[in-house]
């Protein structure tokens, strides 16, 4: 269980005393686009995450970031390679997997608070406790109040932390994350950082970020995994030092500055090929 | 339509600092449906009152106001079980519109949503259907009324004909228009084909088919009446013709008075539902306020 980085893989850090929860096993993605041709979306990628992480996925764009989340969530099997959760290979996807897209993707006809419990209506779980969990989860996101509000009567800010609460509804054990907070301000998106990371610390999920911007996956994140593109694969996986709980003091340190240095760099090298 | 345009963005400024609570207050922001509207008919039909009267038209040609209402009373007053009473007739035409346009609605929504699932049947009853949108469906009228005789049945097939195809295009490109993470949020939780549908692809449709409900429903009231003028025993279409033949025009206006009367009513009705089921699409938002 200590070390679970794969030989040949060229990224092996030092893997964390943490159980391997996820398991990405050379997984490659080819797509065929329409004109015939062929992208390499992803190649050879291999990642372990370990139970209860927090893993910050940065990239330039088009480096094949969204087409890792659906992979991870058995929402899409890879071209080549596999992927292990607990030790099972995901063959399909499954409640224990949370997802929370760039848009909020709410339904529009259901209130706040019935958008939450969706997901335990899919499942089949039973009402009343779903409703109370939903409450508290609304709470968590400071949205105690709005439970019987439309989405179209929310801010984004506000509709991103329902699609929050809907993700963690079904407690599930991994949290997929594709650019959250990409369409908020940067005051709100601090602030929705801080939030995750306060709901994080609350129930310990294990979480895979995908975001384009370096000091939030450092503030965030154990571990960043940095992504090159053409063709999209793991770059280098920089543990990160800072210590928790993180406040948005950490970031003006000198040490956050040096490591947000250094993946602007990598970010820098790897994008200009 | 206009005023409700300007009426949407600009709700929050006379929201923020009152504006005099006086009736006077709510009088001027109602002026127009108020006053305005009650005034501008009571001009027309003045006019027209007038025009009969200073060009002395015969009341073939045109009747006076007065003797449009004449004609309304006295089909009103009838008994309603009399076949002379415009009851009767109404309620002919009126159930031989709500069954088409019910029967038409069901069976297009059902064959929008096999064709939104199978997407074989979607490749070879497309073109079909664009092929078929374009054909004027009132030219086969006689045909029905060979196939399906003078009574109410020959109408409600054309006008099942006639809704079909609307709800039909509207259903299919509703089920279709599913936002692709919306759909991944259901799968991504394993839902079911059936969950998935009745959770999210069918309230998702909903702003499209009440489109497709909205204009067949005006076709169907037309097609009605005209296939009613083709031939029929009973309903306004049938009494209109008869009239004619006979040069009763203050009693065809009286009828086109019923008429109007009722597609006011099913129309707004229908909207009513709509605005109902449909608060929190944003088209209805943008002509609530
Ligand atoms: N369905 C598809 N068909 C063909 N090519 C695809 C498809 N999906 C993604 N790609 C290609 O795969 C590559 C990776 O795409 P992906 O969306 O994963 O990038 P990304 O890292 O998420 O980018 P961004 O940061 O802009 O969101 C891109 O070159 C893209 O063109
Ligand atoms: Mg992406």
């Amino acid at each position: 269980m200590e070390n679970q980085q794969h030989t040949g893989s060229p990224v092996a850090t030092a893997a964390k005393a943490k159980p391997a929860f996820i398991d990405v096993r050379n997984v490659g993605q080819v797509f065929r686009t329409q004109s015939g041709g062929e992208v390499v979306a992803l190649q050879d990628v291999n990642l372990t995450i370990g139970d209860g992480e927090f893993i910050s996925v940065l990239g330039p764009s088009g480096c094949g970031k969204s087409t890792l989340m659906p992979i991870l969530a058995g929402l899409a099997s890879p071209t080549s390679g596999d992927v292990l959760m607990g030790g099972e290979p995901i063959t399909g996807p499954g409640k224990d997997v949370g997802v929370v897209f760039q848009q909020p993707a709410l339904f529009p006809w259901r209130t706040v608070l019935r958008n939450v419990t969706l997901s335990a209506e899919v499942l089949g779980l039973p009402k009343a406790a779903a409703r109370q969990r939903a409450q508290e989860l609304l709470d968590v996101v400071g949205l105690g109040h709005a439970g019987g509000m439309y989405p179209y009567e929310l801010s984004g800010g506000m509709q991103q932390r329902v699609g929050i609460a809907r993700a963690l509804l079904h407690d599930p054990k991994l949290l997929l994350m594709d650019e959250p907070f990409g369409a908020l301000d940067a005051l709100t998106r601090e602030n929705m950082g801080l939030e995750l990371l306060r709901i994080w610390e609350l129930s310990r999920k294990t979480v895979v970020f995908v975001t384009h911007s370096v000091s939030e996956a450092l503030f965030l994140a154990d571990r960043v995994v940095v992504m090159a593109a053409r063709p999209g694969r793991v770059a280098e996986i920089h543990e990160v030092q800072v210590p928790r709980p993180r406040t948005l003091d950490h970031m003006s340190t000198p040490e956050f500055g040096e490591a947000a240095a250094y993946l602007r760099h990598l970010l820098g090298a790897k994008t200009g090929d | 339509m206009s005023n409700t345009i300007i009426a949407t963005e600009p709700k929050l400024p006379p929201a923020e600092k009152p504006q005099r609570p006086t009736t006077g207050g709510w009088l001027r922001k109602y002026l127009p449906e108020t006053l305005g509207i009650p005034a501008v008919v009571v001009i027309i039909i003045a006019g027209w009152a007038w025009a009969v009267q200073a060009f002395n038209i015969r009341s073939v040609i045109l009747p006076s106001p007065l003797g449009v209402w004449k004609s309304l009373l006295a089909g009103l007053a009838a008994d309603p079980a009399s076949p002379a009473s415009y009851y009767y007739h109404a309620w002919v035409t009126l159930s031989e519109i709500l069954g088409g346009f019910f029967l038409g609605s069901v069976l297009g929504l059902a064959l929008a949503l096999v064709l939104s699932q199978v997407r074989i049947l979607e490749r070879i009853f497309n073109p079909l259907i664009v092929a078929f949108q374009s054909v004027p469906k009132i030219a086969i009228a006689p045909l029905f009324i060979i196939w399906f005789g003078f009574g109410s049945e020959s109408k409600i097939a054309l006008v099942t004909l006639i809704v079909f195809f609307p709800v039909l295009v509207a259903g299919f490109a509703g089920f279709k228009s599913v936002e692709r993470e919306r759909r991944d949020v259901m799968h991504s939780l394993g839902a079911s084909k059936w969950q998935t549908f009745t959770m999210l692809v069918l309230p998702g449709s909903l702003p499209f088919v009440f489109t497709g409900l909205e204009i067949s429903l005006v076709h169907a009231m037309t097609a009605t009446v005209v296939a009613e003028f083709l031939a029929g025993q009973a309903g306004i279409g049938v009494l209109i013709v008869q009239m004619g033949q006979v040069l009763d025009t203050a009693g065809i206006f009286s009828l086109m008075v019923v008429l109007g009367v009722m597609g006011f009513a099913l129309v707004q009705i229908l909207a009513f539902i709509r605005k109902r089921l449909l608060f929190w699409s944003a088209a209805v938002r943008g002509a609530k306020a």
